[in-house]
């Protein structure tokens, strides 16, 4: 027995020695290492009681209100349709581009750096920031930034705009989502599904 | 260190498919079981946000480094990296290892495609002369296959193709009606003479054992807290539980099987991964269900040059599945009307392996399975991405009337190979980095052959000539390039092969019942067993070796031959 307990002395050392040794490389960027972010809800948030947004946001009100205006520019709202504004989308722009995870970083370089361009181009083109220009000037600007090529900041906007909106839950009704709710069976597509199937195919020779 | 005087019938490390199996049998069987999981308690009834929208979650739920794969996900603690327990992939290797800090594992949120092996994939060697032959045969392992199947529940049709075997009367549930998407493909790959096949899945299309149906909405990566699926947590550990024989004990990380000078198992020695604290338990057997890697790695940290490594193939043979997706966009599905098309998450049609007379002319050995996704499924922030991208109107009411004309016709196709162990391909412990707790961690080597990749690149072709000729335009995983079409190792999280099974001590791990050759009291149960890697999805066949080989170690027990 006494032999055990020295084992297990001479054991818990050699933990310690290796924890030590831990700490000392911990932090360095070898693969398959954890590297917690700042403010990032961390490995086990409560997923049925969802906390607010830890991270602070970071667009100011003027680039709030420019990309609240461009969001409903590219989904302009109608009689059936809440305009993205109304959603919140340009405040779901703002949590993405200020979260603490690198492909929200990422966006945060090309969101903010495109709302200051977009100021500069207006008042290069109309003596005026993006805010106080007519609607009319602002939709072709749009078109302007449509024809640039590659124009990363209207082609990433564009999609996080398109993304959240219809990843709402105003959006699944906008676009027609019905599922998400329980069923007692799962049904078969109908006959006249099947037949837009079949014309489909025969168009197409398979 | 703490040491407890308790002696238990059987220390089983891990919860998930093998070691939730090998509780839930050995219980039934009166052995009092100590059960030691690495990561927390975890109950699916109370913890899955099955209905939460991406609304409701931070940036509506999308992939984050915190996350993996998306804030619903039942992972807990974990995914490619786990906080504390860092590992490293040697020089010119790339390998990936998820892994979750839960009760249930990975089966809490697995993909629940579930297929047994056919009987040319217990005997691949003898087939193509490639790799080893496992000591078993179909016919011995299929009866566990159907005693799996008639407790989980799984769909399926016998379809009469070679080597996908077709269950018995009685053991398949019957599979869900086609979706019209599916419909649509499925007359694609007619044409291309490939035949498709029923879904085989663990989710209930009818209550099944004290089960309800799965209600045909909410994705099962997130868990389901009616146990409409296969999960550990609800299938088999609240059976074991009510036996009384058994005692769980969370966040208890085993990095040692301790021996006795008899050069037996005599228990295992963990850290509590909350207190720090060290502390050992007593067991007359030890069953490793930790997976394939981790199993491995406490292999090979509990004695020098590796406990239970007479032959040296601890960590050798490190297999994953292959792994290529091409998503395309169809027209012709803009036309169907406006439906729910939720049902499973997995898709309700699939395609087994076509090519296996044809390998000699393809150039690679082994064959894959196709797994598709597709229809008007729930928008999410990524696909309504993708389908944003697909619209040519650049703002305007033109865009929002074209994402509302497009939504539906977006399908992606998985292909899921089979990988041939290689030398390559192994995991060893680094000789300097350790985990919190001053545990040597693994440090992995990787290379897939050309049986692999060659694979990939006739996954890509495939996909982008079926996408053709339904007159559909890829727009993701276009490079046939076998080396740029394949996964990175790791990454459809298959890893088995690292204790291999085989007829005799020199040339494996483990024997058919996955009892050591080296320490009769010690048993691997997990797909560390596995001589290959069949392009089937590996979880149904953990279960059913462990089922078979839980009730050899009861009886062996019962004996007095450990």
């Amino acid at each position: 027995m006494s032999d055990l307990i020295q084992i297990d002395r001479r054991t818990t050392l050699k933990w310690l020695a290796a924890a030590l040794a831990y700490s000392a490389h911990h932090g360095k960027s070898l693969a398959g290492t954890y590297l917690p972010s700042a403010g990032g809800y961390g490995t086990d948030p409560d997923l049925n009681q969802v906390k607010p947004i830890a991270w602070d946001r970071l667009m100011n009100e003027h680039e709030l209100e420019q990309t609240a205006l461009l969001a409903d520019l590219f989904l302009p709202g109608d009689a059936s349709s809440p305009a993205p504004s109304t959603l919140g989308i340009h405040d779901f722009v703002d949590e993405w581009i200020s979260a603490p995870y690198p492909e929200q970083q990422s966006d945060r370089a090309i969101v903010q750096g495109g709302l200051t361009w977009l100021d500069q181009e207006s008042a290069k083109r109309y003596g005026q920031e993006f805010t106080a220009l007519t609607d009319a000037q602002r939709v072709e600007l749009m078109g302007v930034m449509a024809g640039l090529a590659d124009f990363i900041f209207f082609k990433r906007l564009r999609t996080l705009v398109v993304a959240a909106y219809f990843s709402s839950d105003a959006g699944f009704k906008d676009i027609g989502y019905s599922g998400n709710v329980a069923l007692d069976s799962f049904p078969a597509p109908t006959d006249d599904m099947m037949a837009i199937i079949d014309r489909a195919c025969e168009a197409l020779g398979v | 260190m703490t040491t407890s005087d308790k002696i238990y019938d059987v220390i089983i490390v891990g919860s998930g498919a093998g070691g939730g199996m090998a509780a839930f049998i050995l219980t039934q069987k009166k052995l009092k079981v100590l059960l030691l999981e690495a990561g927390r308690h975890y109950d699916p009834e109370t913890e899955t946000a099955m209905f939460n929208t991406p609304q409701q979650a931070p940036l509506r739920g999308v992939s984050t480094p915190d996350k993996n794969f998306g804030f619903y996900d039942a992972t807990v603690d974990g995914g490619w990296e786990v906080p504390n327990e860092p590992y490293v992939s040697a020089p010119g290797s790339e390998f990936k290892w998820w892994r979750p800090r839960m009760l249930g594992g990975r089966t809490n949120h697995w993909g629940r495609y579930s297929f047994r092996y056919g009987p040319y994939d217990f005997k691949p060697y003898s087939r193509d002369g490639l790799g080893v032959d496992w000591p078993v045969s179909y016919d011995e392992i299929a009866p566990w296959y159907d005693k799996v199947e008639r407790l989980i529940g799984v769909t399926g049709r016998a379809e009469g193709l070679e080597n996908v075997p077709d269950s018995p009367p009685g053991c398949h549930l019957p599979p869900p009606a086609m979706r019209p998407h599916e419909a649509f493909l499925a007359r694609g790959f007619k044409a291309m003479g490939i035949p498709v096949a029923s879904t085989r899945a663990a989710i209930l299309t009818q209550p099944h054992n004290g089960r309800p149906a799965c209600l045909w909405a909410t994705p099962c990566g997130r868990g389901c807290s009616i146990a409409a699926n296969f999960q550990s947590t609800t299938v088999l550990l609240p059976v074991a539980r009510a036996t009384g024989n058994l005692v769980t004990r969370p966040n208890s990380l085993v990095y040692q099987v301790d021996m006795d000078k008899a050069g037996k198992a005599r228990g295992v020695s963990f850290v509590d991964r909350i207190t720090g604290e060290h502390h050992t338990a007593r067991g007359k057997a030890v069953i490793l269900s930790a997976g394939a890697c981790e199993s491995a790695r406490i292999l090979l940290n509990s004695k020098t040059g590796g406990l239970s490594n007479s032959s040296g193939l601890v960590g050798r043979y490190l297999m994953d599945t292959v792994g290529s997706t091409t998503a395309g966009y169809f027209p012709a599905l803009e036309k169907l009307p406006r439906r729910n098309d939720d049902g499973m998450s997995v898709g309700h049609i699939y395609v087994p392996w076509w090519g296996l007379n044809k390998q000699k002319e393809l150039g690679f050995a082994r064959g894959y399975h196709i797994e598709i996704f597709g229809g008007q499924r729930m928008p999410s922030m990524r696909l309504m991405g993708d389908y944003a991208d697909q619209c040519a109107t650049p703002f305007g009411v033109g865009l929002r009337q074209e994402m509302r004309q497009k939504y539906g016709a977006i399908c992606s196709f998985d292909g899921r190979g089979e990988m041939i162990p290689n030398e390559n391909s192994y995991c060893e412990i680094d000789p300097t980095v350790t985990d919190k707790w001053g545990i040597p961690v693994l440090r992995f080597h990787w290379k897939w052959s050309e049986h692999e990749t060659r694979q990939a690149s006739h996954m890509r072709k495939t996909f982008l000539e079926l996408i053709d000729r339904l007159g559909g335009t890829p727009f993701e995983g276009l490079d046939t390039d076998g080396e740029k079409a394949i996964s990175v190792g790791g990454e459809i999280i298959h890893e088995v092969g690292t204790a291999r099974m085989g007829d005799h001590r020199k040339n494996s791990v483990v024997n058919s019942y996955g009892q050591s050759w080296d320490v009769k009291n010690l048993f691997i149960m997990d797909g560390g067993v596995m001589p290959s890697s069949p392009d089937k999805n590996p979880t149904e066949t953990i279960l059913a070796l462990t089922w078979r080989n839980a009730t050899y170690l009861a009886e062996q027990a019962r004996a007095g031959a450990l």
